[in-house]
């Protein structure tokens, strides 16, 4: 067999903008790792977080595609407002985030949006995910994703230095050759065929360092990746455990991929194996037709596992920066399909465990008909591009201080 | 033993294929693939005799079930299946039965059909006009839709597929224009129609927005590209293409019950549009506003600049030579109202001598998609296959989602797309799992492996000849790299006992592990 330290040399593991080499300590509590979950669709953050007493708000939407101040099923009014003077509120169904805004663990971050202010999804996923600065005509297939440049090279190979978990490509991590990717339950994702004489006879036609083959260095990632799980995760009767969250903390199930995503990162994190980032996408956000059914039911899932995320490794002591963001808002104004078609800014959102309040506060551009874009839409104040690129900076791999 | 273009232009050859090619040559198969007749008695054969699981459990209405049935909604019409809808005491299996069944039909075309091209054009056109099934009202549509607008266009007129997607219940549902009226116009579809189905993103001029005089090419009427301002208007000319789905339409009438197209004039905005820098008068002929668009696009240069690049991606390389992308633009563009254009663009791209030098000399492989892998491996060996819901879930956990792919733009027709650590460690298991019939796909006898091998079978010599067949100029460097680490296949005649035919069952399995295998 072939010299791990040979074989990482020979496949290349280095991120393609990080020329420095730290060496990480993975038993480190000190680091909190960059979580992304991605909205995918175009998320209404004027059906998430809003002034809903804006004049302009009210007459601009049915009831149902607000959020209220009033009736059975209020909003929750933020203790800071993001618009100024107006009362700003947080869905209902974001209940468990309300404390985390009053303790400033949370942040939103309204009104953020790109600067080449595409309607389409697929543009503003690529210019956003690709290590790009808005400028669409320099995208390719082989643009390294956004987050590739800002991790740290490892220097062992008894690592995962990066999660997704949607089962194609991570857009954001493109050209990083050591990235994990895993669907379902983790202890159901490391299993080999035939076990370990599979294991020998996938090592040996898979063993050629220098070779370009693609299927040939994914296959040889895979192998060494599945290892340090194998090697790392909590076994019960020589199987991997079920995962198990601490005592009281309950994650929704309701989409069981969603809830399987957040726990092998929480599982990942707890492991100590090192990890700087994971992408975690969430779908189904494109509300052009029965709005509020479907993000009523969205919403409760996406805020209830959030919550469930950061209390899991609170309460294990690790520490955590989890990041929302989604490709851009809707229109400000609905259809006539009881949905709303595509917009320009939308809400970021951010979690810290560490309560460091990463982000400065955005501006809110108000939403009379010339504060619009375009005359439509929410005004990008706040370009996401570069709070990425400072979120990024202050967070993966670093230590928290 | 392998042909490198047959095996890009089909699933996987299988030997029948092979010969065929030797003896006739491949531009003769290729023809004849690219004027496919309605016969395909292989296919004909397995829908008759398969069966398919259907489980679910008791509840007050019915009894649980858990047989295995034979296919018989697959090609049930919208309207027979429309009433499923309101089925609601009816077992939720029961309803989507005939997606599973259409879902499952796609195994038996991939393994079976003798006209491998078009059925590789379906997965194309499946993906190109992607629709995700999981909306009730789309599941009992897509059989018809699949028939109806991609089998029956796939290599047809792009202008006639494009109107008959427009016009399908799915893609009505899916990106909403079902519900898209004047005054209230939908923007979803329209969006889609110019950045996916014609024109492309790169043809996008946002930057412009507004100013569509500025868009180059628009004082001569050609513009280049399109801005959200076509987009807006575009969607005026499709409003009140819905469907008859019941809904009211004002003064207390409501639409029929059937699932079928509709147009409904009073939902229409009549008046002037422009799309494209083109004029379109008010108060048009029912639908001509919509059927403008349809046309100005399908016969736009962009839209042939942008499919002749996603065909060349499909079929030759993920970064297809330009010289090759624009040789079939210009093909696509002479044959714009031709009844067999993307046949016409086809049958050039496959007898270019660029395709063909690229393929044979291995220079541009494809990463084989899931389907395609799992296929491969039946195909190659001749194996039998009866289709599997459980092989299709396998399929999907490998990245291929098979009616399910959740946005309207299709998987990507990228390696970087289809590998990761978690698809590649999925697709290993493919090839064990058929071996070793894990999900219902058939049992592999000792005697349809040796099928063709002379008696006595000597282990050695028959795992040779089915390294040849599985993975060609590769077989012997692959195997090699098999005996030094792992000891199989041993020099040995094989008897009828278990253990050994077990062991010759996981060698093969494990040389369709190899990384050689991946590639098409």
């Amino acid at each position: 067999m072939i010299q791990r330290r040979e074989l990482l040399k020979a496949i290349g593991y280095t991120a393609a903008g990080g020329s420095s080499i730290s060496n990480l300590a993975f038993a480190s509590q000190t680091t909190a790792p960059l979580v992304v979950v991605f909205l995918r669709g175009g998320a209404d953050s004027l059906q998430m977080a809003a002034p809903v007493d804006d004049p302009f708000y009210v007459a601009a939407r049915n009831a149902d595609l607000r959020i209220l101040n009033t009736g059975p099923t209020p909003g929750i009014r933020m203790d800071k407002s993001f618009a100024n003077g107006r009362d700003c509120r947080i869905h209902w169904a974001c209940a468990p985030l309300n404390n985390l805004f009053q303790s400033g663990h949370a942040q939103v971050l309204h009104a953020s949006g790109l600067e080449n202010a595409t309607r389409s999804h697929f543009e503003a996923q690529e210019l956003i995910e690709a290590n790009v600065s808005g400028n669409k005509s320099s995208v390719t297939h082989s643009t390294p994703g956004w987050l590739t440049p800002y991790l740290k090279t490892h220097t062992s190979s008894d690592f995962i230095q990066t999660i997704g978990t949607s089962g194609g490509q991570i857009r954001s991590l493109q050209g990083l050759k050591s990235s994990l990717s895993l669907t379902g339950e983790l202890r159901y994702g490391t299993a080999i065929p035939y076990d370990a004489i599979g294991r020998a006879a996938i090592e040996a036609m898979y063993n050629n360092a220098v070779s370009n083959d693609a299927a040939m260095q994914m296959g040889r990632e895979a192998l060494n990746q599945l290892a340090v799980i194998e090697k790392k995760a909590l076994r019960v009767d020589n199987r991997i455990a079920p995962y198990t969250p601490p005592a009281g903390i309950t994650y929704n199930s309701e989409d069981g991929g969603w809830r399987n995503a957040l726990q092998t990162v929480a599982q990942l994190i707890k492991m100590d194996v090192g990890l700087q980032a994971a992408c975690i996408d969430f779908g189904g956000w494109d509300t052009h037709e029965y709005q509020p059914g479907r993000i009523n039911n969205l919403i409760r899932q996406w805020a209830s596992n959030i919550r469930a995320l950061f209390d899991d490794l609170q309460a294990s002591n690790k520490h955590v920066t989890i990041l929302v963001m989604s490709e851009f808002g809707r229109r400000l104004r609905s259809n006539g399909s009881n949905g709303t078609d595509h917009g320009h800014a939308g809400a970021m959102w951010l979690f810290d465990t560490h309560n460091r309040g990463l982000l400065p506060a955005t501006q809110w551009p108000g939403l009379g008909s010339d504060e619009l874009d375009q005359g439509l839409d929410l005004k990008s104040t706040t370009d996401i591009k570069k709070t990425l690129a400072m979120l990024a900076k202050q967070t993966i791999a670093l230590p928290i201080t | 033993m392998s042909i490198p273009v047959l095996d890009r232009l089909t699933f996987g050859a299988k030997s029948s294929e092979v010969s065929f090619v030797k003896k006739n040559g491949i531009n003769n198969w290729i023809e004849s693939q690219l004027a496919p007749t309605n016969l395909d008695p292989a296919v004909e054969k397995s829908l008759k005799q398969s069966l398919l699981r259907i489980s679910y459990g008791e509840s007050a209405d019915y009894p649980a079930i858990n047989e295995n049935r034979p296919f018989s909604s697959h090609n049930k019409t919208t309207e027979e299946l429309w009433p499923l809808l309101e089925a609601h005491k009816m077992p939720y299996p029961e309803r989507v039965r005939a997606l599973e069944e259409l879902r499952a039909s796609r195994l038996i075309y991939a393994a079976h059909t003798q006209w491998q091209v078009r059925e590789l054009m379906v997965d194309f056109w499946h993906n190109h006009f992607n629709i995700h099934a999981g909306d009730l009202a789309i599941a009992v549509a897509m059989p018809t839709f699949e028939r109806e607008v991609i089998r029956k266009n796939c290599l047809g007129n792009f202008g006639q597929m494009l109107e008959g997607v427009a016009t399908s219940t799915p893609m009505l549902i899916y990106l909403n224009n079902r519900s898209s009226r004047t005054g209230a116009p939908n923007e979803n579809y329209a969006r889609e129609l110019f950045e996916l189905h014609t024109l492309g993103k790169g043809r996008y001029l946002n930057e412009i927005y507004s100013k569509w005089r500025q868009v180059p090419g628009a004082e001569k009427g050609k513009p280049t590209g399109y801005i959200d301002q076509d987009v807006y208007e575009a969607a005026r000319a499709f409003t009140g293409w819905i469907l008859e789905d019941g809904r009211g339409t004002g003064n207390g009438i409501n639409l029929p019950k059937t699932g079928k197209f509709h147009y409904l004039d009073s939902w229409h905005d009549p008046y002037q549009k422009r799309v494209l820098a083109q004029e379109f008068d008010p108060y048009g002929a029912p639908m001509a506003d919509g059927k403008r668009v349809i046309s100005i696009l399908a016969g736009h240069p962009g839209t042939a600049e942008h499919l002749c690049e996603k065909l060349c991606r499909r079929f030759v390389s993920d970064t297809p030579p330009a010289a090759l992308v624009s040789s079939c633009t210009k093909v696509w563009i002479d044959n714009q109202n031709h009844p067999q254009q993307i046949a016409k663009v086809l049958s050039h791209l496959f007898r270019s001598p660029l395709f063909v030098q690229a393929v044979q000399s291995g220079q541009s492989k494809k990463l084989k998609r899931p389907l395609e892998l799992a296929m491969s491996f039946v195909r190659k060996l001749d194996l039998p296959h009866s289709p599997s819901m459980q092989l299709i879930n396998e399929i999907s956990d490998c990245g291929q989602r098979l009616y399910y792919w959740p946005t309207p733009d299709g998987h990507p027709d990228t390696t970087d797309f289809w590998l990761t650590t978690q698809t590649i460690r999925k697709r290993w298991f493919l090839p064990l799992g058929i071996m070793d019939n894990w999900w219902g796909t058939g049992f592999i006898t000792p005697e349809v492996l040796s099928r063709g091998i002379e008696q006595p079978i000597e282990e050695v010599s028959m795992i040779k000849d089915i390294a040849n067949r599985l993975l060609g100029d590769d077989a012997q460097v692959t195997l090699s790299q098999l005996t030094k680490n792992f000891k199989t296949p041993n020099k040995r005649l094989l008897g009828s006992g278990q253990d050994e035919w077990n062991a010759v069952r996981r060698t093969i399995a494990l040389l369709a592990m190899s990384p050689s295998f991946q590639w098409k």
